[in-house]
């Protein structure tokens, strides 16, 4: 027996605020029962009138508090939350591992080791990198600044609010958002989902800790799939929209949005390894098989950057046989470092079922093998000479696929081309490059080494966009006709224009043109 | 070797029909159990090669309890039959909701249906029509003239043959449900107070419930009617709750709460298994309560239900027991299954109810309830389920 958590978060002004309305904000409760255990979180629904209340609140919030603010020190708060978050003493880290590992079913080893990884990519450093990766430099979003490319000055405008539909499939990851809004200096207004509830709510009390001002800049609600009022109040109060979510998920909100409404999509996506012969050779075999073997293990096979399926190539010293031995012997040490996920029966059924698929296509002389799959299912290797790919059931199973070369793989993959996104690859640099290009313009949008497969960084385009430049609106000020700017030396240039005035936007109010 | 399978069948057959309606001679039905094991074991190779696998053969499995059953998704992909290929004189196949490019395949020798067929004329005569009270019977389902790899269609045109009065017929023609026919058949039967039977899909009933209650329709059928509904919703209707079919039957078409069955039937088993609904109130089902469990089915004398936990398959254990009360998902032994393996894991989840908890031991207290389907882990978030992707391809 447990008490009730909460899963959202109002800025107390807010809720405040929100209390006269009739049914306003009235709260869900949800039990999650796992193995004899429960827990009951609280959701907090907000009807549509009270939705466009808050956006209206979080507007002003942005303009109060996110405008004054320079970028740095929103990143440095930022910051401070990821150091308070890696501390493993931090007493709503111990919280949150115990009870997403209870709604989730993920290990608490696990939910711990995503937190670290999450929390290290969320510092500073990782911050302002991104921002100068897609923006030249973070300085934008302060003001006017000098931008020798235009002989001139710029300035990045974030959309007012941001709205989000808030992932679940990594645990304690979907504050990605919030900080990608506040980064560029908008609000954030969002829809935190039901598959992981916990992690939200508890990084909002975080900023609260910190800034209770940059706190009240974020609001977590709630609604059923089959609120569509809420959904459309949602949709009609923000300026941008970040959503996680299943193909049809994602499909139906782009029918349903306000068509001017610009929008990022997170939808379904799907990784892969690829070995190259080259690297199948007896001394480096281990070091790879532990690598692809931790790319395989890690979020038990639940997120997008997980591979599906690792290619392997024939021909190389050591067959594929072989290296799936190896990678089943990491396996089976990365279950026990990082314990795989509690199956609840239903689940439990379904790897059951598909196993025995695999023995009984062994048994009948499919081009099947089943190299390792322990009675506790904590995870399967196989084999298999695949003519299609087939469901991954997660849950940590590696599939291995020989192939003749590239262009088995290739055909494999075609069906699936608009969902590529991350691609792992082993073996001799020249060819990795040769493929490298293929994959890229086949839509992979991420080629890591194996191991780093569920780690990406904050640099990386995320599916393919700037995702924070994507959200800015630049405003540029030209200061010399086009003929003119080509001709002057324009780093010179930008160093002559006095900026100080487009520095903070309370003095650009009074900046008068031509004085 | 069709002589053992015929003598098989026949010792079955001979069980069914010798059949009081309590589970008794447990011996009896061990003993059968154990030897179409044995038959099985010889004869169906993927079967023995799973036993082989899970360390069971006939040395070592000595109660029904023991002997392993066939992973029901197998079914999908192999021919599972215990005889020749050209003894297979009629063949199943499922609707296929999970996996719409595989579907179930269940082959029968003729000496099979036959078998079959008892089994389905028993099962009805001791749940549907005790001591041969016959009605008419209107089925909201494509007859199998429609639908001939249908198991359902198949057994409701079973039923209507042994059990039906003249004028039963099916009401599903080529253009699907055919509502003003089967509002006349309601209308004609209440007033002539005639009984009737309506059996079929549990979504063509609620199709028929929703109709009705678009035009404002309620019938009070005569004492005797009664609504068997089987193959639950698979999408093409929306779903209601148990309780809630029940009170909707008693709504719109007078039907009391004890005549609303539901029938649990795969195509993988010859026999299917019926609510037990002595419990359930006569009349007004509007106190939920005194509904609970709405489902409680108990399986024939020569079936046994088992709920097992596939997370814990450590020991050499094939189908460990559910712990009581706690959700498992079913395992069925039906001696109906000659040809095929009789012992199936299914994709279904259910409880033991109280009174069944001893599991291994059937008794005709023991019933249990099935909770819904193991649909396995979507695959969350923003990973490609590459099942749905090919799903909708």
């Amino acid at each position: 027996m447990r008490s009730q958590v909460e899963a959202c978060w109002l800025p107390e002004a807010l809720e405040q605020k929100l209390r006269p309305l009739i049914r306003g904000c009235t709260p869900i409760i949800k039990r999650y029962e796992r193995d004899g255990d429960y827990m009951d979180v609280v959701f907090r629904r907000l009807s549509p009138e009270a939705l466009a209340y808050a956006a209206s609140f979080l507007r002003d919030q942005r303009n109060r508090v996110l405008r004054e603010k320079s970028v740095y020190e929103i990143a440095r708060a930022l910051n401070l939350a990821a150091e308070k978050w890696l501390d493993p003493m931090y007493p709503p880290r111990r919280r949150a591992i115990e009870h997403i590992s209870l709604i989730t079913g993920f290990s608490t080893e696990m939910v711990a080791h995503s937190i670290d990884l999450e929390q290290r990519s969320s510092r500073y450093e990782h911050l302002v990198q991104a921002l100068v990766n897609e923006l030249g430099s973070p300085d934008y979003l302060d003001g006017f600044q000098p931008n020798a490319n235009l002989c001139g000055m710029s300035q990045a405008i974030g959309p007012d609010l941001v709205g989000a539909i808030f992932s679940s499939n990594i645990p304690a990851l979907p504050h990605l958002e919030i900080m990608r809004a506040l980064l560029v200096k908008s609000s954030c207004l969002g829809r935190v989902s039901a598959g992981e509830p916990i992690f939200l709510r508890l990084y909002a009390e975080t900023l609260h800790e910190i800034d209770p001002d940059l706190a009240s800049c974020i609001v977590v609600t709630y609604w059923n799939h089959e609120e569509l009022d809420c959904e459309k109040a949602f949709l009609e109060s923000i300026d941008y929209l970040v959503a996680y979510g299943s193909e049809a998920q994602t499909e139906r909100l782009a029918s349903v949005k306000p068509p001017e409404l610009r929008a990022s999509w997170h939808g379904h996506k799907v990784g892969f390894t690829y070995i190259l012969r080259e690297a199948l050779e007896e001394e480096r075999v281990g070091e790879l098989a532990q690598r692809v073997a931790y790319d395989f293990s890690i979020f038990d096979g639940y997120a997008c950057l997980c591979p599906q399926v690792c290619f392997v190539e024939t021909g190389g010293k050591l067959s594929p046989q072989a290296f799936a031995e190896e990678c089943a012997r990491w396996m089976s040490d990365w279950a026990v470092a990082l314990p795989p996920r509690r199956l609840s029966v239903s689940e439990a059924s379904r790897k059951y079922q598909l196993r025995e698929l695999y023995f009984a296509r062994e048994s009948m002389n499919d081009p099947v093998s089943v190299i390792a799959a322990p009675d506790d299912f904590s995870f399967t290797v196989i084999i298999e000479e695949a003519n299609r790919l087939d469901s991954s059931p997660g849950d940590r199973f590696l599939k291995i696929v020989p192939v003749n070369g590239v262009a088995d793989a290739e055909r494999l993959l075609r069906p699936l081309r608009p969902y590529l996104q991350c691609a792992a690859l082993a073996g001799d640099a020249y060819r990795i490059s040769s493929l490298s290009h293929t994959l890229a313009s086949s839509g992979v949008t991420r080629i890591v080494p194996p191991g780093l497969m569920g780690t990406p960084s904050m640099m990386w385009h995320h599916d393919g966009m700037a995702c924070l430049g994507k959200m800015i609106k630049w405003c540029d000020y030209e200061l010399l006709p086009p003929e003119k700017a080509l001709k002057v030396d324009a780093q010179q240039y930008v160093k002559t224009i006095d900026f100080a005035g487009f520095l903070k936007e309370k003095e650009r109010k009074t900046y008068a043109l031509g004085q | 070797m069709i002589s053992e399978l015929r003598l098989l069948t026949e010792k079955v057959a001979d069980f069914i029909t010798g059949q009081p309606a309590s589970g008794a001679s447990e011996g009896r039905f061990e003993s059968l159990a154990l030897e179409v094991f044995d038959f099985q074991y010889r004869n169906i190779d993927l079967y023995r090669e799973h036993c082989r696998r899970v360390n069971r053969g006939p040395s070592n499995v000595r109660r029904w309890g023991d002997i392993p059953a066939m992973p029901a998704l197998l079914f999908k992909h192999f021919f599972l039959y215990a005889g020749q290929l050209n003894d297979v004189a009629k063949t199943f196949c499922s609707s296929g909701t999970s996996a719409p490019r595989r579907y179930s395949q269940a082959h029968f020798s003729t000496p099979g249906m036959r078998l079959m067929d008892l089994s389905i004329e028993a099962n009805a005569a001791q749940r549907l029509f005790p001591e041969d009270k016959l009605t008419r019977i209107l089925v909201l389902a494509p007859g199998p003239a429609q639908a001939p790899a249908s198991i359902m269609s198949y057994g409701m045109a079973r039923i209507i043959k042994r059990f039906g009065v003249e004028r039963s017929r099916f009401l599903v023609g080529a253009n699907g449900l055919n509502l003003e026919e089967v509002i006349s058949e309601l209308r004609e039967c209440q007033n002539a107070e005639t009984p009737v039977s309506l059996l079929g899909s549990s979504f063509g009933f609620v199709h028929l419930f929703d109709a009705l209650a678009e035009r404002e329709l309620t019938f009070s059928l005569s004492q005797g009617s009664q609504l068997m509904h089987a193959g639950g919703y698979k999408g093409r209707s929306r779903e209601i709750s148990p309780n809630d079919f029940i009170a909707m039957a008693h709504s719109r078409l007078g039907i009391p709460p004890r005549r609303v069955i539901n029938l649990l039937g795969m195509t993988e088993l010859a026999s299917q298994i019926y609510d037990c609904t002595s419990d359930r109130p006569d009349s007004d089902p509007s106190r939920s309560d005194s509904l609970r469990p709405a489902r409680r089915k108990i399986p024939p004398a020569w079936m046994r239900t088992r709920v097992v936990d596939p997370r814990a398959l450590l020991n050499g254990e094939p189908a460990p027991a559910a712990r009581p009360g706690q959700p498992g998902v079913l395992w069925h032994l039906d001696l109906a299954n000659v040809e095929r393996p009789m012992a199936v894991q299914t994709e279904d989840l259910g409880v033991l109810l109280p009174g069944g908890e001893k599991g291994a031991e059937h008794s005709a207290e023991a019933g249990f309830e099935i909770l819904g389907r193991a649909e396995g882990a979507e695959m969350r978030g923003c990973s490609l389920s590459l099942e749905e992707f090919f799903k909708t391809r």
